[in-house]
């Protein structure tokens, strides 16, 4: 670089103080041939001075530092996320329909007993989603109820209050499904524990989604039928498609599609891939309020 | 060398301590960083936001980063620095909020330095030339020298407050040196043609 450039570069950092010996020295050395920075040089000067004596004569307040005290004495009096996430949760428990929790209970309790009985794990199966399906399609309709008044004049983000209810009330049914089998476990010899929870948490995982996003779009009714009727018809379809005695009822290209339809429900990635696009559907669609599909039921 | 400014620089180990102590919650601590850097702060504040009261609200704020975030000051860097840094950050962040409140505010005029003393009579009038020719500056300009006369800092840490390169900082002297340099030259002219 230029000697002269970089001189006159360090000219105002000269005028502060901040360069070190061997760069004063060596500039003080040019200042005194050249007329062009010597000139710099008292224009620095000049401002130098101004801008500390400006600056020098501010006052800044006192309450300055009180304030930001306070303010960082207010954000930690102020709960942590986990407790408010908590609270939040337990807040939703009793704006849930109350028959969800007994009636959960209830089914799963049958469905325990059947299950040990006929000694068939399959009953567990069936019936942890479709339970799952039924609690979630009951949280919230398009339809303004008192639950949704309340969340709506609490200063929680709506789409908050339906997660801490989602979870309130999927939480609940999932611990009950792994309660029974668990339960069923000692009393049925086949049993495999982690493929039969396997088998019924990943479509359970799905038809609480589409359950939800029905019963924000539709009906809750609407989310109760639909996500059975695809659940029992994977049932009922494999029954056809595996005849016993008389060969397979339905043959050819619905048969294929019969099979595709039930390879869709034993695809545990795929089913909790599509579970999490349908929840985000389903919180999106909350900015939209006028969101309506016909309702089926 | 009778030119160069006095000027007091804290020393770095003392403010290092004051952070430490900071992280760990030391209310104390923090008001004594204030007593050293409170004016400092705000006059750098004053200067990109051009009114005593927001100026004031940004100071506040970076109070508040400084104790949520000194815990992460690894004392690689000035201290001083790093702490004005954050009030550049923050003071950059008033702008835009307050630029996107007001888009109808008129901005033509340079942000005047607010909460000033009245100038006693006995001022020169170079003096009040060179204060003309400061206030035509923009604020990252008048920003720039804030930082190099009254933060008596050097053109690396200022790049690191501004978080910009040193060509940067190097780019916006010339232009203030030039600015002013005008700016002083026009109203000589005048002077001569009265």
């Amino acid at each position: 670089m230029n000697a002269h450039k970089k001189f006159r570069e360090n000219l105002p950092f000269y005028v502060s103080g901040a360069l070190d010996a061997n760069e004063r020295r060596a500039l003080e050395d040019h200042l005194q041939t050249c007329a062009e920075c010597q000139a710099d040089l008292a224009l620095w000067r000049s401002t130098a001075q101004e801008v500390t004596e400006q600056s020098a004569s501010l006052q800044v307040s006192e309450r300055v530092i009180e304030s930001a005290l306070g303010q960082i004495r207010a954000e930690q009096r102020q709960p942590g996320a986990l407790r408010r996430a908590m609270d939040l949760l337990a807040s939703q428990i009793p704006l849930v329909r109350h028959e969800v929790w007994p009636a959960s209970a209830l089914i799963f309790l049958i469905g325990y007993s059947a299950a040990v009985l006929v000694k068939m794990e399959f009953i567990l199966q069936l019936i942890a989603p479709m339970v799952a399906a039924w609690g979630i399609a009951a949280l919230y309709g398009p339809e303004n109820d008192q639950a949704f008044e309340l969340a709506a004049a609490t200063p929680t983000h709506q789409a908050q209050i339906l997660l801490a209810r989602l979870a309130a009330v999927f939480g609940y049914n999932l611990a009950l499904a792994v309660t029974v089998s668990l339960a069923a476990t000692p009393f049925i010899p086949t049993i495999n524990l982690s493929g039969l929870i396997l088998s019924w948490l990943a479509p359970m995982t799905f038809l609480a989604a589409l359950a939800l996003l029905l019963s924000l779009w539709m009906s809750t009714g609407s989310a109760v039928v639909i996500p059975y009727l695809l659940w029992l018809g994977k049932f009922i379809l494999g029954s056809m498609l595996v005849g016993k005695s008389a060969g397979p009822v339905i043959v050819g290209a619905a048969a294929e599609g019969i099979t595709l339809f039930i390879r869709f429900w034993e695809n545990p990635l795929l089913l909790f891939g599509l579970a999490a696009v349908l929840l985000a559907g389903a919180l999106l669609s909350l900015r939209w309020p006028d969101r309506r599909l016909p309702r089926l039921v | 060398m009778e030119w160069i400014l006095e000027r007091s620089t804290p020393e770095p180990i003392n403010d290092t301590q004051l952070l430490r102590r900071i992280a760990a919650g030391e209310e104390a601590a923090l008001r004594a960083l204030f007593e050293i850097y409170g004016q400092r702060m705000y006059a750098y504040a004053l200067r990109w936001m051009g009114d005593p009261a927001s100026a004031e609200d940004v100071v506040q704020e970076s109070l508040v980063t400084v104790w949520q975030s000194a815990g992460r000051y690894r004392g690689d860097g000035c201290p001083a620095a790093w702490l004005m840094g954050i009030v550049h950050f923050k003071a950059l962040n008033a702008l835009r909020r307050k630029e996107t409140l007001s888009l109808d505010a008129t901005e033509s005029e340079p942000p005047a330095p607010g909460g000033l003393p009245e100038e006693k009579a006995a001022d020169r009038a170079d003096r009040e030339a060179v204060r003309q020719a400061l206030s035509q500056l923009s604020a990252e300009h008048r920003a720039v020298l804030e930082l190099v006369f009254y933060g008596g800092m050097s053109l690396q840490e200022i790049a690191d407050v501004m978080n910009c390169p040193l060509g940067t900082v190097k780019s916006r002297l010339a232009y203030a040196r030039a600015a002013l340099r005008g700016y002083l030259d026009r109203q000589g002219l005048r002077e001569e043609m009265k």
